[in-house]
């Protein structure tokens, strides 16, 4: 073994046999934590299922929810997955346009989501259908709070991420993090489809 | 550190989850396949919003025609976006999908139907709140 | 109620799940043979992860949920004790035939085996639902999961305490002092909780206030005494470990592999030196450090010195900490509405954390010469203690 191949594979990128490289370690944990989110996630989903009816003479979905506002919405978190799709891709060719271009749209309809979202919270609230009105808009806010909370995070990660190859460049480690973003937002999405279904789309149906 | 890794970290044996197994990295060859998931994801998304609003379609089928868009689109998002794929480099992250997958459907569904039995066999809540005054 | 059981029975089998693993080294270090079953032990492992999260309803049989409900989760329950006894009998296999060295370690495991067990088949017990209703949030439920965490989890820890010891600080505890330790907590453990299996049947519920039954009085005493016994046993363990300190270099652990031990962590130095492993092992099956010694014996001359080269490790970070303290700020102000501290504190972990993420060099160089000083000197000791061996 050369010096060279040691310290690549402490480094922890060997090829067959060896250990797999720093960015399938990396992305394998991050899938993890992944999933355990989305566990997370379905517990306020079987808390919302049981609760939906528990109105206690309140609003219910159907007087609630514009289904207008939430194809918007749906529409604005399906477009930025694909442009964080090609931000990653941009990322792994070193192309600054595609990069940074795709991010930002990422952002943009990333900050649209969370305006809609905010405003239809501040209506609910503003009608009286806050989360401590009944058991089901208690448990409405905690879903989809909890998705606008991760979307929001993932927002102050995207403008880290811009900031991070602006300044250290497409080095390896930050290649990962862009991947564990990109992973992220993606399967926020996929929660959005579970959530725009679960609770607008049966919401407004019931 | 930064200059003993490669630039990009090519691998054989494992695929991390979100990176595509092929081996071409061409920006077109990507592109192709999120337009493919994007336009499979609208598709299935526009279908839903109708199917929801409309009275075209026999009633009760509506909640189970959900959610089978539902689970379908999910299925396309984790396929065109997050790459997850049947491919032997890919066993590690389909199983922890799997166990992901088992846990939700065991919570969810076992919630539902313990809650539904506890409802069911419980007393009203007045009653309840009666007995403790 | 329904969400905090369904995270919370997955929980204490995470809880026991390490404890299993740490019995497993223990009793096949001791028995000086390799661990009998070791895929059906994966196996069942694996099964219980699974399980675990089938069983939740059974803290709650008695909440009404319905005979079908009741009669599931009861049977999943049940179930469970399936591959645990596979865990067990493995063991007792792995003992079988063996060259048993009682030394505190494997006390433990040997009390845990006969514990669980006896916790494990009352719990089968507790998982019939029409059990449950007349022994639910009675002391027969009290004494059944201390019978499984103490002599689960607890023996466990203790079991690993003792045999990882001497690995992570270089020298051993004093073995008198813990086998008396043991003894203590062993006899201890039945005086206190086998009498609340007897209360739980006479109608005693848990979290009394005070009683007034002359007949539960006898058998609380002796609990009470048993609870002493046990109190005997945590003060002789405090004495062993500052007895241990004290004796430190008679009890030093030179060669690094005080039980004769059988993975790979027994080849490195006590305490390991930062890299670990000076070389990278290469690992050609299970008991990977026991093929080593046998194959070194074999040749009988003494492996030459392998090429060094320098090792490269993550470097030390406060980060984690820091994060956390913000962090517990955060939760305290969001508890209390408190909204400029939550603002702040939120600010505070995130610029931590971009700190942290800004870094350009996040790992250093062990040169070859430290890397084979180290272990040079490493070699030695265990060359200088082969004859003894």
């Amino acid at each position: 073994m050369s010096a060279a191949s040691h310290s690549a594979s402490h480094a922890g990128s060997h090829a067959l046999g060896g250990s797999p490289s720093k960015r399938v370690v990396v992305g394998y944990g991050f899938w993890i934590f992944l999933l355990s989110d989305i566990v997370m996630f379905s517990a306020f989903f079987a808390s919302y299922a049981v609760l939906v009816d528990q109105t206690a003479g309140g609003p219910s979905g159907k007087d609630l929810f514009d289904l207008n506002s939430v194809a918007i919405e749906t529409a604005c978190l399906l477009l930025s997955s694909f442009t964080c799709g090609v931000a990653s891709i941009g990322a792994r060719a070193h192309n600054n346009l595609m990069y940074y271009g795709a991010m930002a749209l990422t952002a943009l309809l990333g900050a649209a989501f969370l305006t809609l979202e905010i405003r239809e919270f501040a209506g609910m609230v503003a009608q009286g259908a806050g989360p401590t009105r009944s058991a089901f808009l208690s448990a409405f806010f905690t879903l989809v709070g909890c998705h606008g909370l991760h979307v929001t995070a993932g927002m102050l990660w995207l403008l880290t991420m811009m900031a991070q190859v602006f300044a250290k460049g497409y080095r390896a480690d930050i290649l990962r993090r862009v991947l564990c973003f990109s992973l992220f937002w993606h399967t926020l999405d996929i929660i959005w489809v579970a959530l725009f279904t679960v609770v607008y789309l049966f919401g407004a149906a019931r | 550190m930064s200059d003993m890794e490669p630039k990009f970290e090519l691998h054989a044996g494992d695929t991390a989850p979100g990176d595509e197994p092929a081996s071409g990295r061409e920006i077109a060859e990507g592109l192709i396949g999120y337009l493919v998931g994007l336009a499979l994801a609208t598709l299935i998304t526009v279908v839903a919003f109708f199917v929801s609003q409309t009275t075209l379609v026999w009633q009760p089928s509506i909640p189970t025609a959900l959610f089978v868009l539902a689970i379908a689109q999910m299925g396309i998002h984790l396929v065109f976006f997050l790459h997850i794929t049947t491919g032997p480099d890919n066993t590690n992250n389909v199983l922890a999908l799997a166990f992901g997958v088992l846990i939700v459907l065991l919570l969810i569904v076992g919630s539902l139907w313990i809650m539904a039995h506890l409802n069911e066999n419980m007393m009203p809540m007045d009653r309840i709140m009666q007995m403790q005054r | 109620m329904n969400l905090i059981w369904a995270w919370g029975h997955p929980e204490v089998y995470i809880l026991v799940l390490p404890a299993f693993g740490i019995f497993s080294e223990v009793v096949s270090t001791f028995s000086g043979k390799p661990l009998f079953g070791y895929r059906s032990m994966v196996l069942a492992t694996m099964a219980i992860c699974i399980l675990a999260f089938m069983v939740w309803l059974h803290h709650f049989f008695t909440m009404g949920a319905g005979a079908d409900v009741n009669a599931i989760f009861g049977i999943a329950t049940m179930i469970i004790a399936v591959p645990t006894g596979v865990k067990v009998f493995n063991w007792l296999f792995t003992m079988y035939g063996g060259r048993i060295v009682y030394a505190s370690p494997i006390l433990w495991s040997i009390g845990f085996m006969v514990t669980f067990v006896l916790g494990g088949m009352t719990g089968v017990l507790l998982a019939v639902p029409p059990a449950d209703f007349v022994l639910h949030n009675s002391l027969f439920l009290v004494a059944h999961f201390h019978n499984v965490i103490i002599g689960g989890v607890l023996f466990g820890a203790f079991a690993g305490y003792t045999y990882w010891f001497p690995k992570a600080f270089g020298f051993r505890l004093h073995e008198g002092l813990g086998k008396a330790a043991f003894w203590c907590w062993f006899v201890g453990f039945y005086l206190a909780f086998m009498p609340l299996y007897v209360l739980g049947f006479m109608g005693m519920t848990r979290r009394m206030q005070h009683y007034d039954v002359p007949e539960w009085h006898p058998w609380l005493l002796l609990a009470a005494a048993g609870a002493a016994v046990i109190l005997t046993g945590i003060g002789l363990q405090v004495a062993q470990l500052v007895v241990s300190i004290r004796r430190r270099e008679q009890l030093r652990d030179v060669t690094g592999d005080p039980w004769n031990g059988r993975s790979l962590e027994w080849s490195t130095a006590s305490p390991p030196p930062v890299f670990n492993f000076a070389v990278l092992p290469n690992v050609e099956g299970e008991d990977a450090y026991w093929g080593i010694k046998q194959r070194a014996r074999e040749q009988a001359v003494p492996a030459a010195d392998p090429d060094y080269e320098a090792i490269e490790l993550p470097r030390n970070s406060p980060t984690g900490f820091i994060c956390a303290f913000f962090a517990t700020f955060m939760g305290f102000a969001l508890i209390w509405h408190i909204w400029w501290m939550v603002a702040l504190a939120f600010l505070g972990a995130f610029a931590t954390f971009v700190v942290f993420a800004w870094r350009d060099r996040t790992e250093y160089l062990v040169p070859a010469d430290e890397v084979a000083r180290i272990d040079r000197a490493h070699r030695r000791a265990q060359l200088a203690a082969q004859p003894a061996r």
